[in-house]
């Protein structure tokens, strides 16, 4: 009997504890979020609206207008299959929530209401800061605390900053992919294609550019109809706040200051004819001559390695000559995209992206410890350097042909 | 007795040594990239993780040389034979509540990081409880089968955790690194101190040496359970400062899991490693926590003999749950646990050490 008794306990006792599980959610429950974007409001309706429900609520300074890109797995199925599902007539694989709000958490929650599938940041790719709210003090790292403090986002995510409105990205229609976040996120792996794309900057480079006393970059991103366009950078202070753009071809420059190349191409001009080489490879160091801290000098070397690609002059490069020539032509073009570059970050905007700040700490610590305060603040140490270029180039392959026509007179 | 049972079975040197490797590997893995890189603020940690290291394998020494004095004798009765038996009443009072608030910062532990990465609703009470649960489980059964479990589980978890780390080597930085020694030596005593907090878990080798085959070759057990943690908590501290940047670990809650959940398996087929490394850890926290409770039991068996184990868990496990649920929020549990650790210190470090050193003095020894 007493065992019996003992028995139905332990059933009793089992049965509550393994039965059941409060965290269970159901895979088609999930709204999977695969892309974010972060606008301010244009205008000030909703908050209006917000102050007259509760007129007592605490005034902030910033509102948030954040667009959730979901999955709609259905559409994911290509044909008409698809269809079948009713509430989705476009067939269209993804469905985009615009809310707005104090608090990106709030605005989370707030999506709680409007659909049956709560968002689940597992699977973010992508997230896209809009110009405006970068411009403002404190704003960028505002809106990347939720997404960084929240156990379930990854920081593998990939971060751009958007030339005008952000949610325009996740709203275009491009034709090679059902879902806009995957479009942009596979753009952003083309880096070993064309080098005026800044490589990819992820969620936890971005908390480790926020956290240090370094100015950064990270890409930028444009939308139009049909189609984003990948290219150029947004720069920001080393008190995070974004200053200002580079250009397609500041950016190469810049990827070739910092020796993040990774292919693309180089144009020149040969006895006024147009040669373009493909790059295969970049080596990049730094020199600096420190004696005087006024004036620090740093020259910064790059050898590039690459094919010719196009040639429109007509030359015989089987020649070493020509080939001494031609690679002089692509190092001359390299170091003049790189000073372009420089005299924009280094005297206009006055922002250390080269990331000089970070070899001194890394290769003269001692002094680093020193001047630390005095780099980019203070003494301005940063400004005061001098920065020169010298560029080397590797021709190593000629391509397939020699020459494209016979040589004119010949 | 020639035809042993598994339970009568004595462990070897190497057995030893892979229990003192498991209970040594614990919560203080997931956080002490964290406070050393505060510490230290740079690569040079592990400068830190090798000093305290070496420092936990004297104290390690000192005590196993302590237990070989008295070969198949219990922590209480040898303490009562070098400090008579009022005192040992004490001190092993003392060490049961240092190992019990063990099992229960380790629970604690459990329920609070389950609670942030895997299970949001469920209540940290419930896991904790359905933990200890199993916990019990395995103390009331045979002891040495319990020990027996170390060394089926830390293979796996050094494997998974070696290709954990494995995967992150793409996004090791190596800017992140450097400089290299560029912490002055106080910093680097300051990260000694922190990541000593996390060798804790050595000085079963008091309590366990008793079941050993040779006692005398306690010592190396010791050698051989720390040599596992010094280098897996060098290679995860160097990984973790040259992924994230030591900026970037001082401002991780955990730093290691943070360093799975960045593992991507090319190819997008596996995409979330973290959830095998949570599996894992949590197979090393059970090991933990399973031999803390034993000890706890074994030394008051052996204070009283006439309680038998299972009531002893009994009683026990009500106040492992309460303790464990006292620490209000994460600053409270993560102080509970430095002083859970400062007070071990004394208890099972300093003491001991004494008692070796008054047995040396008046020349007791323990007799085969």
């Amino acid at each position: 009997m007493n065992r019996q008794l003992t028995a139905f306990c332990i059933f009793l006792l089992l049965s509550t504890l393994l039965a059941g599980c409060w965290d269970q959610v159901q895979i088609e429950e999930r709204g999977f979020v695969v892309g974010v974007a972060i606008d301010k409001p244009r205008t000030n309706e909703a908050e209006q609206q917000a102050k007259q429900e509760a007129p007592d609520k605490p005034q902030v300074k910033e509102r948030f207008l954040v667009t959730h890109q979901f999955v709609v797995p259905g559409g994911l199925i290509s044909g008409g299959q698809g269809s079948g599902g009713g509430q989705n007539t476009a067939n269209e694989a993804y469905l985009n929530l615009i809310s707005e709000g104090d608090s990106l958490f709030e605005i989370s929650r707030e999506l709680a209401t409007r659909t049956s599938r709560t968002p689940f940041y597992q699977h973010m790719k992508i997230l896209i800061v809009s110009e405006d709210i970068s411009r403002t003090k404190n704003g960028f790292a505002r809106a990347l605390d939720f997404y960084l403090r929240d156990p379930d986002s990854r920081r593998s995510s990939k971060v751009f900053i958007s030339n005008g409105l952000a949610k325009e990205v996740l709203e275009v229609k491009p034709k090679t992919e059902k879902l806009p976040a995957i479009y942009v996120n596979s753009i952003g792996e083309n880096v070993n294609k064309n080098s005026r794309m800044l490589p990819e900057v992820r969620l936890g480079d971005v908390h480790e550019e926020l956290l240090s006393s370094y100015s950064f970059v990270v890409p930028r991103i444009r939308a139009e109809k049909q189609e984003v366009k990948l290219a150029g950078s947004a720069v920001f202070t080393h008190d995070n706040q974004l200053i200002g753009f580079l250009g397609e071809e500041e950016t190469e420059g810049l990827n070739f200051l910092t020796g993040k190349v990774k292919g693309g191409m180089v144009k020149g001009k040969f006895k006024n004819n147009l040669v373009s080489m493909n790059i295969q490879g970049i080596k990049h160091g730094i020199k600096a001559d420190l004696r005087d801290q006024q004036h620090m000098k740093f020259t910064i070397n790059i050898e590039c390695e690459g094919t010719l690609a196009e040639s429109y002059a007509t030359i015989d490069s089987l020649n070493n000559t020509a080939m001494g020539k031609l690679e002089q032509v692509f190092a001359e073009e390299i170091e003049r995209m790189s000073n372009d570059t420089v005299k924009k970050v280094h005297k206009q905007m006055k922002v250390d992206v080269i990331k000089l700040g970070s070899y001194l700490k890394q290769h003269h610590f001692s002094l680093w410890k020193k001047i630390r305060q005095d780099w980019e603040t203070g003494q301005h140490l940063y400004e005061k350097s001098e920065i020169t270029v010298q560029a080397k180039v590797y021709l190593r392959n000629i391509g397939a042909i020699n020459r494209t026509e016979r040589q004119n007179n010949r | 007795m020639s035809a042993q049972t598994l339970a009568e079975k004595m462990i070897s040197k190497n057995h030893m040594g892979i229990n003192i490797a498991s209970v040594t590997i614990g919560v203080g893995i997931l956080t002490f990239p964290r406070s050393l890189a505060k510490a230290t603020g740079a690569f040079d940690g592990w400068i830190s993780v090798v000093i305290s290291g070496l420092c936990a394998c004297l104290v390690g020494w000192l005590l196993a040389k302590l237990a070989a004095r008295f070969p198949r004798q219990t922590f209480f009765e040898y303490s009562s034979i070098i400090v008579s038996k009022p005192i040992a009443y004490i001190l092993t009072l003392l060490v049961c509540i240092y190992t019990m608030l063990f099992v229960s910062f380790e629970i604690r532990a459990i329920g609070n990081i389950a609670k942030q990465y895997l299970f949001y609703n469920t209540p940290v009470e419930m896991i904790t409880l359905s933990f200890l649960l199993i916990v019990q489980y395995s103390v009331v059964g045979s002891r040495i089968a319990m020990l027996r479990l170390n060394l089926l589980f830390l293979p796996v978890v050094l494997v998974v955790m070696f290709v954990v780390l494995l995967f992150t080597t793409q996004l090791f930085e190596i800017e992140n690194i450097r400089p290299f020694f560029s912490s002055d030596w106080r910093s680097l005593l300051e990260g000694s101190r922190v990541v000593g907090l996390s060798y804790s878990g050595f000085e079963i080798i008091l309590f366990y040496t008793m079941l050993m085959k040779q006692p005398q070759e306690g010592a190396k057990a010791v050698a051989l359970g720390l040599s596992i943690p010094i280098l897996l908590y060098m290679t995860i501290y160097m990984f973790a400062i040259g992924v994230f940047s030591a900026e970037v670990a001082t401002n991780l809650t955990y730093p290691t899991i943070e360093l799975a959940k960045e593992v991507e398996i090319p190819g997008g087929f596996f995409e979330r490693v973290e959830s095998i490394f949570f599996t894992i850890w949590i197979m090393t926290i059970f090991n933990t926590c399973a031999m803390w409770l034993d000890i706890t039991v074994l030394n008051l068996s052996s204070m009283f003999h006439k309680v038998h184990k299972t009531i002893w868990v009994l009683i026990l496990s009500p106040m492992i749950y309460f303790v464990a649920m006292l620490p209000q929020n994460l600053v409270d549990f993560f102080t509970f646990a430095d002083n859970i650790t400062y007070f071990g210190m004394i208890v099972v470090y300093l003491c001991p050490i004494l008692l070796l050193l008054i047995a040396f003095i008046r020349g007791v020894k323990g007799h085969e």
